[in-house]
C-alpha cells in the first residue's frame, strides 16, 4: 500500500477534478488510513461505514461520523484534515463548508499557495468568481508558475466577461507548459483542456479569425495577435 | 390522453403528489391550486388507464351515479383531481424565480444561434414554437377552444367521451368562482383565433350536460394549440455547436394537452439533465 501523503491527497484532489467521486473517496479513505495520526479512525470508519462511497458520503450519518473522528482529535487544527475535509465538501458540492475549511488551513499555513487555488476553485465553483480571483492571486503571488491556478484565474475571468484578460491567462499557462522540461530533458504536453477554453474564450471574444490558429495549437500567433507579452 | 407512455404516467405522479403538497400549503390560495373531485363518462366500458393509481381515490362510477349526472353514458371513472389555475399559478412561480435572484428576459427567439455564446446552458421549453426553432415536423398543433364563465354552483369536474374514448368532447372545470368549459381537438389546424360558432356550440354541449351553466355570463374566450409530437414529449439533452461556440440544450417540449398535468416531473428531470450540462462545463480545479 502506497503511504505517500501528499500523493495520495493530489490522487484524491485530481479524481475530485475530474468529478470521479467514488475513486476519489477511496483514495481520500487511503490517506486517511496511512496518515499514522489517523489509522484509528480509518479502522474505525471501516467498520462504522463500510461503504465508503459517494452515496453514503452524501448521506448525514456517514458524514456525521467522519467529521466526528476527524475533529475530535485533540491536536491544534490539522492542515491536512481540514483539507481532507475541503475535498469531501467539495465532491457533495457543499462549497460553504469547504470554503471554511480551507480557511481552516490557511490560518495555519498562509503561505501554501495550493490551498490558496482550492479556496479559489471551491469559492468559483460555489459560484463566488469575483472572491475566487482573490484567492487565486494569493497563490500567484506565492508561486508565479502555478499553472492550474493560472488556469483558474483565466476560466474566472470568462466567468465575468473578460474574455481578452482570459486569453492572457490561458496562454500564459501554455507557454508555461511548453517551456517546462521532464527529468530527463523530455519536452512536455500542452493540455487538451487549456487549449479547449483558450477556444472557447477566442470565441466568446467574436475573433473567429482565430480559430484556425487555436486548432492548428499555434501559440505564437495567437500570442502575437491577441497581443500577449508573455 | 387515456393511455400514456410509462414516462408519462412517472412525470404526472410528481406532478401530482407536488401540487397536493402546494394545496395543502399556506400557498394554496396564491398559487390558484385546488382539489377537484371529477367524473370521465364514456359511452361504453373503457379499460382502466394507465394513470390510475396517480390519482387518489380512482374507481368507476356506479350506475346511481351514472343515472344521476350522464345518463347516456355506460361507464364511468371517479378521482380526486387537482386545479392548477395557471392565471394564479404563473405569477406565483414567476414571483419565487425572482425572488431567487432569477432574471427574466422578454425576448423573441427565431433561431437558437441567437442565444449561442451569451449563455452556457439552453433549454427549450418553446412548446409548439419547436416546429420553427428547431424544425422538428414531427410537431403538429391540436387546436381546441375553450371559454371562461362565471360559477356559483358547479363543484365537479365532468369529462364526457365521444366514440374514440381519446380525447374528451365536452368538459367543464370548475376552479374558484369560474368554470372552464371546451373543447374541440382538430389535429393540423393552426388557426388560433376562437369561433362564434364553435363557442356556441360548447356552451349548448355544457348546458345540455350542467343545466345551471345556462345563467352563467362568458368572461373570455380562446384557442389554443396544443403542442403534439409524434414521438411524444422529447426530454433530452443535446450538444450543439455554433461555429466554434459548444452549447448545450435541453429539450423539454412536445407535451401535447399535458403539459399542466406533469409539469412538475418534467421540469425535475430537466433540472437533472441541466446538471449534468453543468459538471461538463470548464470546472475550476481544486
Amino acid at each position: 500500500m502506497p503511504t505517500n501523503l501528499p500523493a495520495l491527497m493530489t490522487l484524491a484532489v485530481s479524481y475530485t477534478n475530474e468529478s470521479m467521486q467514488n475513486q476519489a473517496l477511496e483514495a481520500l479513505h487511503r490517506w486517511i488510513g496511512a496518515n499514522p495520526t489517523y489509522s484509528s479512525v480509518a479502522r474505525e470508519l471501516q467498520t462504522k461505514v463500510p461503504d465508503f462511497r459517494i452515496q453514503s458520503v452524501m448521506s448525514r450519518k456517514c458524514r456525521i461520523s467522519t467529521l466526528k473522528l476527524l475533529g475530535c482529535h485533540p491536536n491544534a487544527v490539522d492542515a491536512d484534515v481540514q483539507q481532507g475535509l475541503g475535498v469531501l465538501f467539495n465532491l457533495s458540492h457543499e462549497y460553504a463548508k469547504a470554503e471554511d475549511c480551507f480557511r481552516a488551513a490557511l490560518a495555519v499555513r498562509p503561505q501554501d499557495s495550493l490551498v490558496w487555488n482550492r479556496l479559489g476553485a471551491t469559492l468559483a465553483n460555489g459560484g463566488r468568481s469575483e472572491e475566487a480571483i482573490d484567492a487565486y492571486r494569493h497563490a500567484l503571488e506565492l508561486s508565479p508558475g502555478f499553472i492550474r491556478s493560472r488556469y483558474n484565474l483565466g476560466i474566472s475571468c470568462v466567468n465575468l466577461g473578460a474574455y481578452k484578460e482570459a486569453t492572457e491567462h490561458f496562454i500564459t499557462a501554455l507557454t508555461l507548459q511548453r517551456s517546462g522540461r521532464g527529468p530527463k530533458g523530455e519536452t512536455s504536453q500542452m493540455s487538451d483542456n487549456i487549449w479547449g477554453t483558450l477556444r472557447m474564450a477566442v470565441s466568446l471574444m467574436g475573433r473567429a479569425d482565430l480559430y484556425d490558429a487555436a486548432d492548428k495549437r499555434d501559440l505564437d500567433h495567437l500570442c502575437r495577435e491577441l497581443d500577449v507579452k508573455v | 390522453m387515456l393511455n400514456w407512455k410509462p414516462s408519462d404516467v412517472k412525470w404526472s405522479k410528481s406532478t401530482y403528489d407536488y401540487l397536493n403538497r402546494i394545496i395543502m400549503s399556506e400557498d394554496a390560495d396564491e398559487a390558484g391550486v385546488e382539489t377537484v373531485h371529477a367524473y370521465n363518462f364514456f359511452p361504453r366500458y373503457t379499460d382502466d388507464p394507465s394513470w390510475k393509481h396517480v390519482t387518489f381515490g380512482f374507481r368507476h362510477a356506479t350506475r346511481p351515479e351514472l343515472d344521476m349526472y350522464a345518463p347516456q353514458a355506460k361507464h364511468g371513472w371517479f378521482y380526486s383531481s387537482i386545479m392548477c389555475g395557471c392565471v394564479r399559478y404563473l405569477p406565483w412561480l414567476e414571483k419565487k424565480i425572482r425572488n431567487r435572484g432569477g432574471v427574466l428576459v422578454k425576448r423573441k427567439v427565431e433561431n437558437l444561434s441567437q442565444l449561442a455564446g451569451h449563455y452556457d446552458i439552453i433549454v427549450n421549453c418553446s412548446g409548439l414554437g419547436s416546429y420553427h426553432l428547431i424544425d422538428d415536423k414531427s410537431m403538429a398543433p391540436i387546436q381546441g377552444q375553450v371559454m371562461r364563465v362565471t360559477n356559483t354552483t358547479a363543484r365537479l369536474a365532468m369529462l364526457y367521451f365521444t366514440d374514440d374514448c381519446e380525447s374528451a368532447h365536452t368538459y367543464i372545470f370548475p376552479w374558484r368562482d369560474i368554470c372552464i368549459l371546451g373543447g374541440t381537438a382538430v389535429k393540423g389546424n393552426w388557426n388560433d383565433e376562437p369561433n362564434p360558432k364553435t363557442r356556441n356550440e360548447i356552451m349548448q354541449r355544457c348546458c345540455k350536460l350542467v343545466p345551471s351553466l345556462k345563467n352563467a355570463t362568458v368572461l373570455a374566450e380562446w384557442t389554443g394549440l396544443r403542442p403534439w409530437r409524434s414521438k411524444g414529449v422529447r426530454l433530452e439533452r443535446e450538444t450543439r455547436y455554433f461555429g466554434a461556440t459548444k452549447t448545450y440544450i435541453v429539450h423539454n417540449y412536445g407535451h401535447s394537452g399535458g403539459g399542466v398535468t406533469m409539469h412538475w416531473g418534467c421540469a425535475e428531470d430537466a433540472t437533472d439533465l441541466v446538471g449534468q450540462c453543468l459538471q461538463d462545463l470548464p470546472k475550476h480545479k481544486l
